[in-house]
């Protein structure tokens, strides 16, 4: 069986992490039409190979938001996003899932993501989350 | 022809093989400083004539928490031993370079807030002739 790519080993760590928020309503990139909010959406920003030494590594920023009709709704499970995230890889907090393969060295907390979305029906929605960087390490050198 | 990649570098100081885990660039000199030879009356110019020759090396290495105990007797000041590198890996037909050195320098862990990585930044002097040299020898 080939080797597990860094960004499926982040995913799966997400899917059992922020498993406790919004009810379990968390999901890549865009969520299915009818989901009540609140809701979580993460997804891939920017990052890749990191060339920091042989092994491999990877340098992954994400967007991990929450989605509600409530600003204050998006921005306090914003902050549990948070506790759940900033600094806990397995060099800081130590909370976030291992991986078989990959290890989660640091997670670091960059840049606030703050949306306000006004539907054509009346509706609106607050967008609060962060972006975060995972910094990655297969456990073998391959 | 393909342009060489840098990231298969092969390093051992002193039996301790470290290719897995340098980092950052890695230095390698041999210097030979001239000696003046002026003679003759009336002289309007220096003459010069070759003197010894020298080598010296650095390069880093990363602090893996994993294997770190596996290498870090090899990275104390003042060892003496034989360092062997090899730009292009270990295999035979690529350059190398061999020589006795002294390990007289010894930086680090430095940290930073930023989450960087901790290193050692390792500066060896020759202790004799190398006995490979990249302008001529392979492994």
């Amino acid at each position: 069986m080939s080797e597990t790519l860094a960004i499926e080993a982040l995913y799966r760590a997400l899917h059992v992490h922020l498993a406790g928020l919004c009810g379990g309503k968390h999901f890549p990139f865009i969520a299915p039409p009818t989901t009540p909010t609140p809701f979580i959406i993460y997804g891939f920003e920017s990052g890749g190979e990191a060339d920091r030494r042989r092994r491999d590594n990877q340098t992954l920023t994400m967007t991990v938001k929450c989605i509600a009709d409530q600003l204050e709704d998006s921005l306090m499970n914003a902050r549990q996003i948070r506790d759940l995230l900033r600094d806990q890889g397995d060099q800081e907090g130590a909370t976030f899932p291992p991986d078989a393969e990959w290890r989660f060295t640091t997670i670091s907390q960059g840049l606030l993501v703050h949306v306000y979305e006004e539907w054509e029906d009346g509706r609106v929605f607050y967008h609060a989350g962060h972006q975060y960087t995972f910094t990655m390490e297969r456990k073998t050198d391959g | 022809m393909a342009v060489v990649n840098s990231n298969n570098a092969y390093l051992n100081w002193n039996g301790t093989d470290l290719s897995a885990i340098w980092i950052g660039d890695v230095g390698v000199s041999g210097d030979n400083s001239s000696v003046e030879t002026t003679s003759g009356a009336g002289a309007t110019h220096i003459m010069r004539n070759t003197g010894l020759s020298d080598s010296s090396f650095s390069f880093s290495v990363v602090v893996d928490d994993v294997t770190f105990n596996s290498y870090k007797s090899a990275l104390v000041p003042g060892t003496k031993g034989t360092l062997i590198y090899g730009p292009e890996g270990a295999v035979t037909g690529k350059p190398k370079f061999e020589c006795s050195m002294i390990l007289n320098s010894v930086g680090g862990a430095n940290a930073t807030i930023a989450k960087g990585v901790h290193q050692y930044d390792l500066g060896f002097e020759g202790a004799a002739a190398p006995t490979a040299t990249l302008q001529v020898s392979v492994f």
